[in-house]
């Protein structure tokens, strides 16, 4: 059990993946309604012109609807700006909160998890 | 905000069987209730913890905009039931919905995935299945029983 409430840690990490200008956000702490300003702000200020966005929720210990349509707002300035988002997941209820919200598709949701399994599996041979 | 705790028949302060606290209409309380929560509460996995708490922000979040909604001062009430069939209840004071209807639109209707808004009840009831509702036009309680979840701590 946690003994705090975690206030929300947004880091942004720029770099180039195959000649595309690449954004990876990672989100720790509560996603939720007080902290989707905070996020909406510092997204608001990446240019994403043609970008491949990551944004990496694997760490954040909670997620409400606010937080969703904060991405969601996301997902579509980035597909205006000829961009992609992908959004990584690692635990139980991140993907659940995806697929009952009808957004796993939307923003295009990586389970980190099942991928590395896949990963050692196909290594194995 | 205030916070009243009540104590069982015997009078032993150290024994709660609830705790009410007064919320401001305010976004930051939603905060302060999951910290009340997970310091009376132990979570038996992380993802209980997380899933209930989601639900709890939605429901908080649901009563605190129906107080905006009014232009209601009065507080939104979260009460903390430690004893038998612990759980944790949201009472507001609006104006109260159509709960059948309601819920039959949040079964057959996910928003777009364009939308921003309107999935809080279906991600609320997707974690904790036994929410259940009491409204009327005096207002609306929502209570999130915490067995599976956690127990009293």
């Amino acid at each position: 059990m946690t003994d705090h409430d975690d206030l929300l840690d947004v880091v942004v990490r720029l770099g180039r993946t195959q000649g595309h200008h690449a954004v990876r956000i990672e989100v720790r702490g509560d996603f939720d309604v007080i902290q989707v300003p905070r996020f909406d702000s510092i997204v608001g200020g990446l240019v994403l012109d043609g970008a491949e966005l990551t944004v990496d929720l694997c760490n954040v210990g909670l997620i409400d609807s606010a937080a969703l349509g904060a991405l969601v707002r996301l997902r579509r300035r980035v597909v205006e700006r000829d961009g992609q988002l992908v959004t990584l997941v690692a635990r139980p209820f991140q993907l659940t909160i995806m697929r009952i919200s009808g957004l796993f598709d939307h923003l295009n949701v990586v389970d980190v998890d099942a991928e590395s399994s896949t990963s050692v599996d196909e290594a194995g041979g | 905000m205030t916070v009243e705790f009540e104590t069982d028949a015997a009078g032993d302060h150290t024994e709660r069987s609830s705790v009410r606290i007064d919320l401001p209409v305010e976004t930051f309380s939603v905060a302060i209730a999951r910290s009340v929560v997970r310091r009376s509460f132990q979570f038996l996995t992380p993802e209980a913890e997380s899933s209930f708490l989601i639900a709890l922000t939605e429901v908080v979040v649901n009563a605190i905009d129906e107080h905006r909604r009014l232009s209601l001062d009065d507080p939104v009430t979260v009460m903390l039931q430690l004893g038998d069939e612990p759980s944790v209840i949201v009472t507001d004071r609006g104006s109260g919905f159509d709960l059948k209807r309601t819920l039959a639109t949040a079964e057959r209707h996910t928003p777009g995935p364009e939308s921003e808004a309107g999935r809080g009840l279906t991600i609320a009831r997707a974690f904790v299945p036994r929410l259940s509702f009491e409204t009327d036009q005096t207002g609306t309680t929502a209570t999130l029983p915490t067995g599976g979840f956690a127990e009293p701590a």
